[in-house]
């Protein structure tokens, strides 16, 4: 890999967040969906999770929709986001195929 | 009730205001030199703090509705306070704000990056008079030479105590001001690597 995006690897809190903003959301539903994709094993508090979405948008990877909730802020990914989450999982599947290929006790 | 008490640590200052509400004192707000309490029931109260500045209000808004959705009330902070201090409320109240420790480190780099101008001006103003010759020790010497008054020391009672007293503001301030530079200058310094420790602590 020559040049990789300077965003990967995605943290698994980034990676969620950005799997949640795939539709647009707000920033409790994102904490909800994170916890649901991730079958309850990331679970994001309220402050982490502003913080979270305060950076995803600074960096490009998400930003702000027009929301039916006027004062709750409504996010969604952006192309460049899906681009590098797109970039992540090929990552990450990469390094599970590489897992199992190299000898059977890690597979 | 008022209390004055000062932390670095936020945790350890959450865990406080904590410690006020089983003996009763609800946390209402805080000052530059304390804090404000309520006489409530006796109990447990989780507390949070977090430090966030915003642009807008619509931006503080959005910040405190979330934190409401997640089960915290918002007990004190503006758009422009920093310290946002927030207690857990609901039938199954969260424990913390914070999931991770980089967010919860982020605090302290931020309240950091805030507070370094005032590092920035005491450092200007302690050099300016280290070498422009406001720390003149010889005349420290002889502490009489600080007064302008002609004839002052030649002076006896009421006119003396007078004179002596309209002029000391004066005095401290044209030739001791490098002392307050320099305070500001440790105090500064000093919460500089306090704040670095905590954030390394955390994070």
């Amino acid at each position: 890999m020559a040049s990789r995006d300077k965003h990967l690897p995605l943290t698994e809190t980034a990676f969620y967040t950005l799997l949640a903003l795939r539709q647009p959301a707000h920033g409790y539903l994102v904490m909800q969906k994170v916890k649901e994709l991730s079958g309850g094993a990331v679970s994001m508090a309220a402050g982490t999770m502003y913080g979270a979405l305060d950076n995803l948008q600074r960096q490009g990877l998400i930003c702000q929709v027009g929301s039916p909730d006027g004062r709750r802020k409504t996010y969604q990914i952006t192309p460049y986001g899906s681009e590098v989450l797109e970039l992540d999982v090929r990552r990450i599947e990469h390094m599970a195929r590489a897992a199992r290929e190299s000898g059977g006790d890690h597979a | 009730m008022r209390k004055l008490a000062s932390f670095y640590d936020l945790d350890k200052e959450a865990a406080w205001l904590g410690r006020l509400a089983e003996e009763g004192w609800a946390f209402r707000s805080r000052g530059l030199l304390g804090y404000d309490f309520d006489k409530a029931d006796a109990g447990r109260r989780v507390y949070r703090i977090d430090y966030r500045v915003f642009r807008t209000l619509a931006d503080f808004d959005d910040y405190v509705l979330l934190f409401h959705d997640a089960g915290w009330r918002h007990v004190w902070g503006s758009k422009s306070s920093g310290f946002q201090y927030f207690e857990a409320v609901g039938d199954d109240p969260a424990d913390d704000i914070f999931s991770d420790t980089a967010s919860r480190a982020s605090r302290y780099r931020a309240i950091a990056l805030h507070t370094l101008p005032l590092l920035a001006g005491s450092l200007c103003l302690a050099v300016s008079a280290a070498f422009n010759g406001g720390v003149d020790l010889a005349a420290m010497a002889d502490p009489r030479s600080l007064y302008f008054t002609p004839g002052l020391w030649e002076r006896a009672g009421i006119p003396f105590v007078a004179g002596f007293l309209l002029e000391t503001p004066f005095v401290l301030m044209r030739s001791f001001w490098w002392v307050l530079a320099f305070a500001c200058l440790g105090i500064s310094a000093f919460s500089q690597i306090m704040l670095f420790k905590l954030s390394r602590k955390a994070g």
